[in-house]
């Protein structure tokens, strides 16, 4: 139900109650129509352009595809500059004539950036010269960056940021048809295309508000997603550090940027990065894991590294404080900032030096254990205390995942872990009288409003 | 307002020029690049096309290095002519040779040979196999066309050959020739039913049945008993197994024979 819907209805209860005259609610109602947004009209415009040019450009990649033989090889040559010069025309149309309407910009965006690959797909066909996949991606990405700037459309970043994962990633096909993914030389130049991407995203932030629009939130998942694959193929050493690192500064940026967006799914970096924390901190909490996970890519065993390795380790280091100095020197701007997320990488530092240092892994465990009750306690309690049920409900879900773990991979006497589990399920009922309380609460002030 | 069609028109010029370019490169090649004849050295039978491409492989056996060639180098493989006029990837050198032409591509692997029979004979002990650009070894076609031109290839194996362009160490396949027609002229001329003229090349040379009356097989049963199937009969003609008369609609043989074939063959396989 849209909002505009939500306060017509809300006026028609308390008009129905009597709680304003029909006057009034004449008046609220012309008021209510005055405020009402086009937001979601012109969403829907812009997403029917950009799957009508989706559709288009399929239509015309299948005519493509038929292999005109009919014609002679200097006529289909010609013919292939057909689909590009379509696409720059309506492009041109859409930037200059129709500047003022998103659906124009992004829809015939997305058209010539899908007939630049057509063009060149059908020159490969006439040509036999189907050839390497990497070069015609490179091309196709650097012919596409500009529509990011000129016509500033968004919508073609999916598919831009898509291409350019390829370049990262080797998926070539190996024996028995098992995927080889291999290091790619191609991974600077995803690297680059990237960061020439970068800019359009910040341009498209509300940088004076806490609130963004959907454009952004999509920009946001694109962006999240592209770089997080982007650095499992192209960090060679101390993944779990860059990988937490990255999450963390995603996680401020989305409470810089996005804190105020009502719905979850509206705040993808606070999303992503609580999941991807979540998930890495169970699998750590396991006391056999944890040394295994830890142990494999720790930056103590520096003596046998190279000097690309020592540059990267470097560049991790300075990178971390850096975004620790801006934490703490700008703490207004990332208010509600969880301080039990934001030191998951330096937890992790310290996990690092006790699997090096310390025997015994049931040090460490407990640690993890603890960190992520605390922080399933802290979702809780903070999520009570804004009445934010969904908060309250990834608390307790955290914390029911780690018991359920250690339910299932603790060696202790079956007597011992009955009894244990037994006061879980008693706290969780406790948790569960609480609420009820809450709730009953809520419901008694409902009734007395009823009896005024 | 100016200044951004400015950079639009500067855009639009650079999104043309590059299909133009690569028009124009093929072209240069198509024209002035030597035509070497390949034979393929085999296809895939079972998936030859996927899309709409005919994929050829090419024989990388036998190619020679002087230098000190490792797995991932760039090379340049030279192209030679054997004796009945086919082209063949003959050197691979590190930098482009002076003379003749050659293909720019990657060593895939590298392999020494430490047997000393080659050695002995003055062979080269090195094997290395080299990656052939993707562009030759995919021939785009009409998907109307595709089923026929796949039985071309196994009908005609023998007589084709892919004319490849080559110039200044890259390569365009101008068309695949089957018996020095290019392949969709062959295709248009002899407008056959394909899977028909296979059947009759399979058939050529095959028995009804066991050999003729009083003709003896090789493995010496006489006359109207069914000789086993693979038999070669005094005529010349080989035994083919009694289903295969079924599926190619020839007479199949009279029902005495087949049951007492049946029964030979029954017992053979409980007897094992």
């Amino acid at each position: 139900m849209s909002s505009t819907q939500v306060l017509l209805n809300f006026t028609q209860k308390i008009e129905d109650k009597n709680i304003v005259s029909n006057d009034v609610a004449i008046k609220l109602r012309k008021f209510i129509h005055k405020l009402e947004s086009t937001s979601s009209w012109e969403l829907f415009l812009i997403i029917s352009g950009i799957m009508g040019a989706l559709f288009a450009s399929a239509g015309i990649f299948a005519i493509i595809s038929h292999n005109w033989d009919d014609f002679s090889k200097h006529v289909r040559g010609g013919l292939s500059l057909v689909p590009v010069l379509t696409g720059i025309f309506f492009y041109y149309l859409a930037v200059f004539k129709h500047q003022k309407s998103k659906a124009w910009v992004e829809a015939s965006s997305m058209f010539l950036m899908l007939m630049i690959g057509a063009s060149m797909s059908l020159i490969s066909q006439t040509y036999q010269m189907d050839g390497d996949f990497n070069k015609f991606i490179k091309v196709w990405a650097f012919l596409t960056l500009p529509m990011f700037y000129l016509g500033r459309s968004s919508g073609i970043a999916l598919i831009y940021l898509g291409l350019i994962l390829f370049l990262a990633v080797d998926f070539s096909i190996g024996w028995w048809g098992i995927p080889n993914f291999g290091h790619n030389e191609n991974l600077y130049w995803f690297w680059f295309f990237l960061i020439g991407f970068l800019p359009h995203y910040y341009m498209a932030l509300n940088k004076k508000s806490k609130r963004q629009s959907i454009r952004v939130i999509y920009l946001s998942y694109c962006l999240y997603i592209a770089l997080m694959i982007g650095i499992g193929f192209t960090i060679k050493s101390n993944f779990l550090l860059w990988y937490t690192l990255a999450n963390l500064i995603f996680y401020l940026l989305g409470k810089k940027y996005m804190g105020n967006n009502s719905s979850i799914f509206g705040r993808p970096f606070q999303l992503f990065c609580q999941l991807s924390f979540s998930w890495m901190l169970l699998v750590l909490s396991n006391k056999d894991a944890v040394r295994m996970v830890l142990n494999e890519d720790s930056f103590l065993k520096h003596s046998i590294w190279s000097t690309t390795e020592k540059i990267n380790f470097f560049s991790l280091m300075t990178l971390m404080v850096g975004v620790y100095f801006v934490f703490f020197k700008f703490k207004k701007a990332f208010e509600n900032a969880s301080y039990l997320v934001v030191f998951v990488p330096v937890l992790l530092m310290i996990s690092y030096l006790m699997v090096y240092y310390v025997e015994s892994g049931w040090v460490l465990s407990t640690i993890m254990n603890l960190y992520i009750l605390f922080m399933g306690f802290a979702a809780m309690i903070t999520g009570s205390g804004k009445g934010n049920v969904p908060q309250m409900a990834y608390g307790l879900i955290f914390i029911s995942m780690l018991l359920w773990v250690r339910y299932f991979d603790t060696d202790w006497n079956f007597i011992v872990k009955g009894i244990v589990f037994l006061f879980v399920g008693g706290l969780f009922f406790f948790i569960n009288l609480l609420v009820k309380g809450k709730v009953d609460e809520i419901e008694n002030n409902k009734s007395v409003e009823d009896e005024d | 307002m100016k200044t951004k069609k400015l950079i639009f028109l500067l855009y639009a010029v650079i999104i043309l020029l590059v299909p133009i370019y690569l028009v124009v490169k093929s072209e240069r090649i198509l024209t002035d690049g030597t035509l070497y004849k390949f034979k393929p050295q085999a296809y895939d039978p079972f998936d030859p096309f996927r899309g709409k491409f005919l994929r050829v492989n090419y024989d990388t056996d036998g190619i020679t290095a002087d230098d000190d060639i490792k797995e991932g180098d760039r090379v340049y493989v030279s192209i030679a002519i054997d004796g009945e006029g086919y082209a063949f990837f003959d050197k691979a050198y590190k930098s482009p040779p002076k003379e003749g032409d050659y293909l720019q591509t990657t060593v895939t692997y590298v392999y020494y040979n430490d047997y000393e029979y080659i050695e002995a004979e003055g062979a080269s002990s090195l094997e290395m196999g080299i990656e052939i650009p993707d562009h030759m070894n995919k021939y785009f076609i009409n998907e109307d066309k595709a089923l026929d031109a796949e039985n071309v290839f196994r009908w005609k194996r023998e007589n084709i050959y892919i004319g490849v362009r080559i110039l200044d160490g890259e390569a365009r396949i101008q068309d695949i020739y089957v018996e020095g027609t290019p392949l969709l002229i062959f295709m248009e001329e002899n407008d056959v039913n394909y899977e028909e003229m296979m059947m009759e090349d399979m058939l050529e040379g095959m028995c009804e049945g066991g050999c003729e009356g009083g003709e003896t097989c090789e493995s010496g049963c006489e006359g109207a008993e069914a000789c086993e199937e693979g038999d070669v009969c005094e005529s010349g003609c080989e035994v083919g197994d009694y289903e295969t008369y079924e599926e190619i609609d020839v007479a199949p043989p009279p029902v005495e024979e087949i049951i007492e074939y049946e029964d030979e063959k029954n017992e053979e396989e409980e007897y094992h």
